[in-house]
């Protein structure tokens, strides 16, 4: 399965909320990383069918989307951010509604639901109403939703927004797990989720597709420009309000500051390592390519 | 508060839709006159009637004296003969004076006796009462004598257009929906975005931000039955051509020669209008109320045309009306007549009671919605601070 | 059929649908439990109208026509004898035995007198166009299709069900799920709709059925392929429609209405995903163009309003007072088959745009480039709604007509006797009440002082210009009653001159005065709420003839009938038809009356039943009021046979 975003762009008016989009998506998880206002949803619901795009082309397999009707949604499950679905409906029944919706038979709809919660460790909860749920529950149900149909392309929108740790490492792990033989397009603003399990990051910076890399290249691309350096007290930071500092850690011997600049900011610095998030910043934050 | 009332104002109620809403239904409004004006009016239906009329009234309108009345007299008799024998030219003619200004005229002219005769009446009746010790009788006839007694009605003015205006009800409907559209949100609102418990966190979060949203509303309530009431005074004044007759006493009328009231046909205008938004407001706090104690807009909009509904209806089937919010509404019947509510003893005119018990029922919604039984601090409702 | 099975479930369960429906059904039935006959003579007497239609019903020809003028003039022939034959015998011309054989046949043709009113009212009718006018018992088709308000419980049991079905699946985010889904978008749109529409002819069928079953039941259904015209409602329409055809027809556009209305609704929540809009939008469109709208402009305008109150779609023209110049002026012009074809493709063109809108918000992006089949749709239904719009008609100004509305007070007291000689006046210790005329033929009510002499007005009231007084008061110990009628001084009295009858007690104590019963005379201009049928009861109380009272309702008795009020409803109903009354009596448990046989007759009120007392010929009784207080507490059967004679003086 290859998906295929050919210039698509977005305007509201004059304004340009994504511009020339162009990416090649395969195998893998993609994640689609980039500030609040990026254009991650815009590109999703562009993806999904429910926003018009302004112009542009996408081809799956070769095949503009287009003209592919509703064959085009066999092979996607979407998950939307902060879903509420049905609060009155049981697990199960939501399960057996959504097969209904998805065109599964009903008997392999049953089968693939008792799969799937097992999967997602809802199986106990199954009779339980949604809206007595928890939010990670709620999130573990709406990935399962989204894998009834086995798509080949999982569209996932701030799947971990508002999770506790142990429910966003148990989600990563789901996802790491659909990913296998799928395009799996992860949207969020959660570094952490992304340099876990992504396979490449798509970076997204008003509208405009900055960089599409694998995690490991993008933090050796700004190898040399991560420092720590530490300071005797907090008065002294203030000189480095200008950088951008990704850490700044307080302790008992003083002022530990991880910062992301071009050159070394003083003497006592240390190059670090980079990470994803350094490059986030790095990107994101007023640093061109 | 000033400014918490202004974000709540500008919250729910300056909103397109809202204003979009205001607008269609100002437009229904103005072509429901329109239609009024069509069927009813007297120089609608004859147009060929204006001309005569604007001709002949410097000559019989105005005040009104026995020079005037033997004169019309002189020409009418022989014009109505004539009309009668011969319909046509003469008879349309004496058809355009009678009901133009002879069966006025005659009505002014022997108003101070009709009225006269009453209050003599009154008081002969109060006299019998205090003797057979009915004081409720007694006293309400003394009220009925001093009402009537000094009535007269000196100037003979084209008074179509007030006749038509008081009697016209439809934009209450519009007012209506409108306050309901409005108001059925307000404190939904909060509930649908789970502000509600963020509010709950602030300090002016409870007690007083009900209060903002209830004062809000109730400017809100009060702009839109004001817009509308004025509106349909200046279309009626437009379309009937005149504003004339203001100065009038409201007895001016036929259908008010028994009314409570004395003041002029202007002032009873606005005073109409004062009551109308009255009323609007006390089924502006039913759905204020009805919005406050639930979750979704659909069932206090529901239940609001219902529970109005059922007030119009009990009202309309002539049931018991003194305690009923959409007497204030169509207050033209409270007008209509003289009518007494004995208060221990004390006969108060009717629209005098409905009024009271409007607001007494206003400040009751008023207090109900102000009520927060939720636990924490709740602050004060009204507290103004002073920086 | 998964789908329309989840769609139940979420409308009927989640929702609370099913209570809405049970709400619904309860309100359909508490308002037909408040139904009256249109025709209450033909009502009470239908055994006899039967008789009567099983010979002349159907068709007026010339041997009908012969039929009911020669059973009319045997009638008052036979009316005639009887009373020729009794004056003779109150002059002692003849004897009882003479009288009896006498009027034995007369009094046969007489017994379906009443009954006869009612068809000889139907004929008077009928024969302005016997073609199109056929006689038969209408009350049953009368309740079915001259009806015509709004179905308020079915509207409101609409807005409750539909509404949720687009704005759910906004607030709960389901909708753009469901756009991402194979049988999501379109397909998952499309059963929402069937859905609905299959609610609402739900709604309309069990509604309909529940009216036929009750109409069946109470009234029957004869003769249904009788001509439209057969009912007076509907005397002037020029249809060629029979009575089930247009009843049919009514039903079907009544679920028209239903059908628009849901559309109207799916289309302001499919698109806004909000209550308030979209409830206000339908409020707008249904109410507003009801209760403010003329019905010109109501039956022109495409949408659910004017189908939902369908009769008028078939009525035929209306003619009104023009209030200047005293012509007949045609107040609504009927509306043409052609005519109603158009609406209804109006009608159809509308909502079909309004549907394919709905399709098209819900559709995913990509499907919409060839959305070309819908765009294609709604282009033609924008081009027929232009073309019908630019086609259609409007009629001419509404009539309209008053419904009796009601008011009531407090019930009287439990009282003792009363006769309707007496009707004029009334007697206590202290006072003596009567009706007289002054020199100018003005009735007034005098209390005169037995104590003093001193005489005065019963009537105390300061306006009175504005009130006419009638003829009869009834007492009952302390309280004396009487009738006023207020004068209608509004600008538009098309049929009565009279705003309201009250019947006023005053308390001989203090004279003070309240308003015990106050009934309608005229028409309320209160926001609308158009009637077509008009009120016939106004006229009735205009020739009264007395009146007594219980705790429960006010006896009016005229030269007919007895009818009684009832405080709470405000109908009235025929409790004693006998059409020489001439006097009545009323011991707080039973009336008594003399019958067209001049017997007297005893009515209890309590077991609904008459009875014949005596086979003596009276012309005329009495209960004295001297007799009562012995005999206050007592029926008149535990009196002695000599008492009892005693109590009634023949004259």
């Amino acid at each position: 399965m290859k998906v295929e975003f050919q210039n698509v762009s977005k305007y509201y008016g004059r304004k340009c909320v994504l511009n020339q989009f162009t990416a090649t998506l395969e195998h893998g998880v993609y994640g689609l990383l980039g500030p609040n206002g990026a254009g991650k949803t815009t590109l999703i619901n562009i993806f999904i069918g429910i926003l018009q795009k302004s112009s542009g082309r996408l081809l799956i397999d070769g095949q503009d989307v287009e003209k592919m009707g509703t064959e085009f949604l066999r092979h996607i499950g979407y998950l939307p951010q902060y879903p509420q679905f049905y609060k009155n409906f049981t697990v199960e029944d939501f399960m057996a509604y959504i097969c209904v919706l998805k065109d599964i038979p009903k008997i392999a709809g049953r089968h693939r639901t008792e799969e799937l919660l097992e999967m997602v460790n809802l199986t106990e909860h199954r009779r339980k109403k949604i809206g007595a749920l928890s939010g990670g529950m709620r999130q573990r149900l709406g990935i399962a939703q989204a894998m009834l149909n086995s798509p080949d392309i999982l569209i996932l929108d701030e799947p971990t927004a508002g999770l506790d740790p142990q429910e966003r490492i148990r989600f990563r792990n789901l996802i790491s797990q659909f990913s296998e033989n799928r395009i799996v397009l992860l949207a969020t603003h959660i570094v952490p989720d992304v340099e876990f399990i992504a396979n490449e990051v798509l970076l997204l910076k008003n509208g405009i597709l900055l960089k599409q890399a694998r995690p490991v290249e993008l933090t050796q691309a700004i190898a040399g420009k991560v420092w720590e350096l530490t300071l005797p007290d907090l008065q002294m930071t203030k000189q480095f309000d200008a950088m951008q500092i990704s850490n700044m850690i307080h302790d008992a011997d003083g002022v530990h500051l991880r910062m992301v600049c071009e050159n070394c900011p003083g003497e006592e610095a240390s190059p670090a390592l980079p990470n994803l998030e350094d490059v986030f910043l790095y990107y994101c934050s007023g640093n061109k390519d | 508060m000033i400014r918490q009332i202004y974000f709540e104002f500008r919250k729910h109620f300056l909103k397109l839709p809202v204003c979009v809403a205001v607008i269609l239904f100002l437009l229904l409004d103005a072509f429901q006159i329109s239609s009024v004006y069509q069927e009813k009016s007297i120089f609608s239906m004859m147009p060929e009637w204006r001309a005569k009329y604007e001709n002949l009234y410097p000559v019989y309108g105005g005040k009104i004296t026995e020079k005037k009345i033997r004169n019309l007299m002189a020409y009418y008799r022989p014009l109505k003969a004539e009309g009668n024998l011969h319909p046509g030219r003469e008879y349309e003619e004496a058809l355009m004076l009678q009901k133009c200004f002879v069966a006025p005229l005659q009505y002014a002219y022997e108003y101070q006796q009709n009225a006269g005769q009453i209050a003599k009446r009154a008081l002969e009746n109060a006299d019998f009462y205090q003797q057979m010790g009915n004081i409720y009788a007694s006293r309400k006839n003394q009220k009925i004598a001093g009402m009537f007694s000094d009535r007269r009605i000196s100037e003979l003015r084209y008074t179509e257009m007030y006749q038509h205006y008081l009697q016209y009800d439809f934009s209450v409907f519009l007012v209506l929906l409108l306050v309901i559209y409005g108001l059925v949100n307000v404190f939904v609102l909060e509930k649908e975005t789970e502000m509600e418990l963020l509010l709950q966190t602030t300090i002016h979060g409870k007690r007083k931000s009900a209060a903002a949203k209830l004062l809000a509303s109730i400017i809100f309530v009060t702009a839109i039955s004001l817009l509308f009431w004025l509106a349909d005074f200046l279309l009626f004044g437009c379309l009937f051509r005149s504003f004339d007759g203001g100065n009038c006493p409201i007895y001016a009328i036929e259908y008010f020669e028994a009314s409570p009231l004395s003041m002029s046909l202007f002032f009873c205008a606005l005073f109409a209008m004062g009551m109308k938004t009255v009323g609007t407001l006390v089924f502006g706090m039913t759905v204020l109320l009805l919005s406050r104690l639930c979750r979704n807009t659909l069932f206090p909009f529901v239940g609001s045309i219902f529970l109005i509904g059922s007030c119009l209806l009990a009202y309309n089937a002539d049931l018991p009306s003194a305690f009923n919010p959409a007497s204030l509404l169509v207050c033209r019947e409270l007008f209509h007549w003289v009518d007494f509510i004995d208060l221990a003893g004390v006969p108060v005119l009717t629209w005098q009671f409905c009024l009271g018990t409007a607001l007494l029922m206003l400040t009751i919604f008023s207090a109900v919605i102000l009520y927060d039984r939720r636990p924490g601090p709740k602050g004060h409702a009204f507290h103004v601070q002073f920086t | 059929m998964d789908i329309l099975r989840f769609e139940a479930r979420k409308m009927f369960r989640y929702r609370r649908g099913i209570l809405y429906i049970f709400l619904f059904l309860v309100s359909e039935l508490f308002i037909l439990s408040a139904d009256a006959p249109a025709n209450p003579q033909m009502y009470a007497h239908k055994d006899d109208c039967i008789w009567y239609l099983k010979q002349i019903g159907g068709r007026l020809t010339e041997e009908h026509q012969k039929f009911l003028e020669e059973e009319a003039a045997a009638m008052s022939k036979a009316d005639s004898a009887v009373q020729t034959a009794y004056k003779q015998y109150f002059d002692g011309l003849i004897s009882q035995d003479t009288l009896e054989k006498i009027v034995e046949a007369p009094f046969t043709k007489l017994e379906r007198r009443s009954g006869f009113h009612a068809i000889y009212e139907q004929y008077l009718y009928a024969r302005q166009d016997p073609s199109h006018r056929y006689l038969l018992n209408t009350n049953g088709w009368d309740a079915l299709l001259s009806h015509d308000g709004l179905d308020i419980p079915l509207i409101l049991a609409l807005f409750l069900l539909l509404a949720p079905i687009y704005c759910d699946e906004g607030k709960s985010q389901m909708d753009t799920l469901s756009l991402t889904m194979k049988k999501g978008g379109t397909c998952l749109s499309k059963y929402k709709i069937l859905y609905s529409v299959l609610v609402v002819l739900a709604l309309n069928v069990s509604g309909t059925m529940i009216e036929l079953l009750f109409v069946l039941g109470k009234y029957g259904l004869p003769n249904g392929n009788f001509p439209l015209q057969s009912l007076s409602c509907y005397g002037t329409s020029t249809k060629e429609l029979s009575l089930w055809e247009t009843y049919f027809l009514t039903i079907a556009l009544k679920a028209v209405g239903s059908l628009c209305l849901d559309v109207f609704i799916l289309f302001g929540t499919a698109l806004t995903k909000k209550y308030a809009p979209v409830l206000l939008g339908c409020m707008a469109a249904v109410f507003l163009s009801v209760c403010g709208f003329s019905r010109a402009i109501l039956y022109a305008l495409p949408g659910p309003a004017g189908f939902l109150t369908p009769s008028g779609f078939l009525r035929g023209d209306q003619t009104a007072v023009d209030s200047l110049t005293g012509e007949s002026v045609t107040a609504f012009r009927e509306i043409s088959l052609r005519g109603l074809v158009l609406r209804l493709a109006l009608t159809a063109a509308l909502c079909l745009f309004m549907i394919a809108a709905v399709q098209r918000k819900n559709t995913s992006k990509w499907k919409q480039h060839s959305f070309h089949t819908v765009s294609k749709l709604s282009a033609l239904c924008a081009a027929v709604f232009l073309t019908a719009a630019g086609l259609s008609g409007c009629a001419g100004p509404a009539s309209q007509e008053m419904p009796d509305t009601i008011h009531n007070n407090r019930k009287a007291e439990k009282r003792t006797f009363y006769c309707l000689s007496d009707a004029g006046h009334y007697e206590t210790d202290d006072y003596r009440i009567e009706a007289t005329e002054d020199e100018n033929l003005e009735l007034h009510l005098i209390v005169k002082d037995k104590h003093t002499g001193r005489q005065f007005p019963l009537v105390r009231d300061a306006f009175q210009d504005s009130y006419e007084v009638m003829p009869c008061i009834y007492g009952n110990g302390d309280y004396v009653y009487y009738i006023k009628m207020t004068v209608d001084k509004s600008e538009t009295i098309l049929y009565s001159m009279y705003e309201h009858l009250l019947v006023q007690e005053v308390n001989l104590k203090d004279f003070s005065e309240r308003t015990v019963l106050k009934l309608r005379m005229n028409e309320k201009n209160l926001l609308g709420a158009l009637s077509w049928t008009r009120s016939a009861d106004w006229s009735y109380y205009l020739a009264l003839l007395g009146f007594f009272l219980d705790e429960d309702y006010v006896y009016f008795i005229s030269s007919g009938d007895i009818s009684r009020v009832s405080y709470l409803t405000g109908k009235r109903e025929v409790l004693i038809e006998a059409p020489l009354l001439s006097d009545v009596a009323y011991d707080g448990q039973n009336i008594y009356y003399l019958n067209e046989r001049f017997r007297l007759v005893k009515f209890s009120l309590s077991e609904q039943k008459s009875q014949v007392m005596s086979n003596k010929i009276m012309r005329q009784f009495t209960l004295p009021l001297t007799v009562s207080t012995q005999t206050e507490n007592k029926s008149i059967e535990s009196i002695n046979a000599s008492v009892a004679n005693s109590m009634f003086s023949f004259k």
